[in-house]
């Protein structure tokens, strides 16, 4: 029973929950960083480890969180987290650091997080939460790197950083810009939910 | 009654809170200092390297490598208050003077751009431009930091002016990038900034 609802819920974050696509939260990072496939990675690594471990602990605290207080504390344990990622990143990659500049940070920001903390970690056992927060960060991830792939194709000619568009192909200059990322969430929102959640509630 | 445990209450909220934010602030606070001086080496190298790629110089692959190359050929020009004018470039056996690297600032689009620019002994052309620090637009803007832009501009020398990317340049201009152009305008003031500054800096020494 306890492992039907753990995979169902995993499969709930991934698709019909989905935090991006259906839920419409953390856009901010999803246009801000998609523009190159690299850093999006880094960026969601970053994320799935926020929210597991946010959430896992806030799961752990929640009975004795006092009511009145317990955005502060949740906000307290994101952000300790997000610093010790930063942290982490600037003594291990410092080039990729540079590159991604302030977005680690925040990391904090990102209402995925908090919305989860809030909604599900508060009410719900450690174990559960934990897998709630993995799922959640990999439903954010996959969609952005899907974003990124194509933001990083057509806007620079490359993927991952390597050329693999020739000479003939003109970059369009939009889709490394913000309108770019509007464009191609806009356009995942409408193929997904126009095929894919469609037909799983025709069914 | 009701006020008392009212009371108990509100202590137990801010004590919580205490409590929490001190266990939490200790756990990052160790993060740092584990990671403190490995992150002050990787500044400290990011700066050195900037320097040497500026001067026009090859960069060694091993850290401890590098930096024996900056120790043994560079020369950090202060001022009075010991704020760096300018690295001055020597060779390392005869010890004279084959360049000059300037740090200048300036903004970019969306933040403080920082450059070293290198220059020869005598002033008269560039060794090369490094970006140590900017906040431009990734895959826009941010393309000054590869290499074929920041390449153009070795051996030439300012006042810089812009032309369209891809057309061939004269010796005082360089590509702009396209798309970029606030960014590629901030870089040609930086640089002809610098090269404006360094004469006198040069002298004053």
């Amino acid at each position: 029973m306890a492992k039907g609802k753990a995979k169902n819920l995993f499969l709930r974050n991934l698709g019909r929950d989905n935090p991006v696509f259906v839920q419409i939260l953390g856009i901010c990072s999803t246009l801000a960083v998609t523009n190159v496939l690299k850093n999006t990675a880094i960026m969601c690594m970053g994320l799935v480890f926020t929210t597991t471990l946010s959430n896992f602990t806030v799961s752990l605290l929640r009975k004795w969180i006092p009511a009145r207080i317990r955005m502060m504390v949740e906000v307290l344990i994101i952000a300790s987290y997000v610093i010790i990622v930063d942290i982490v990143i600037k003594a291990t990659l410092p080039d990729i650091s540079r590159q991604l500049g302030p977005y680690v940070g925040l990391i904090i920001t990102n209402c995925i997080i908090m919305g989860r903390a809030e909604a599900f970690a508060m009410s719900n056992p450690p174990g559960l939460s934990l897998m709630d927060g993995v799922s959640s960060g990999l439903g954010y991830s996959y969609v952005l790197l899907v974003i990124a792939f194509f933001r990083e194709l057509m806007g620079s000619g490359t993927v991952w950083g390597l050329t693999v568009l020739g000479d003939w192909w003109v970059n369009w200059s939009i889709m490394v810009m913000a309108p770019g990322a509007f464009f191609m969430l806009a356009i995942f929102i409408w193929f997904i939910k126009s095929l894919v959640i469609k037909e799983e509630e025709a069914k | 009654m009701k006020k008392k445990s009212r009371m108990k209450q509100g202590v137990f909220t801010v004590a919580f809170m205490f409590a929490a934010t001190f266990v939490f602030i200790s756990g990052v606070s160790f993060a740092y200092l584990f990671t403190r001086e490995r992150i002050a080496s990787n500044e400290s190298l990011f700066l050195i390297r900037g320097v040497l790629t500026a001067a026009g110089r090859q960069i060694p692959e091993e850290p401890e490598d590098l930096r024996s190359l900056y120790e043994s050929s560079v020369e950090e020009l202060k001022d009075r208050d010991g704020g760096i004018l300018c690295y001055i470039l020597k060779d390392s056996s005869t010890g004279e003077i084959e360049g000059y690297v300037f740090i200048e600032n300036g903004p970019g689009l969306w933040g403080t751009i920082r450059a070293a620019v290198g220059m020869n002994a005598d002033l008269g052309s560039l060794t090369g431009v490094e970006f140590l620090e900017h906040n431009e637009t990734p895959g826009l803007g941010a393309r000054i930091g590869e290499e074929w832009f920041t390449d153009q501009f070795k051996g030439k020398m300012g006042p810089f002016t812009t032309v369209p990317e891809g057309q061939p340049d004269e010796s005082d201009e360089f590509d702009a990038i396209t798309g970029a152009t606030v960014t590629s305008n901030a870089v040609c003031d930086i640089l002809n900034t610098a090269i404006e500054k360094a004469p006198a800096v040069v002298r004053g020494r």
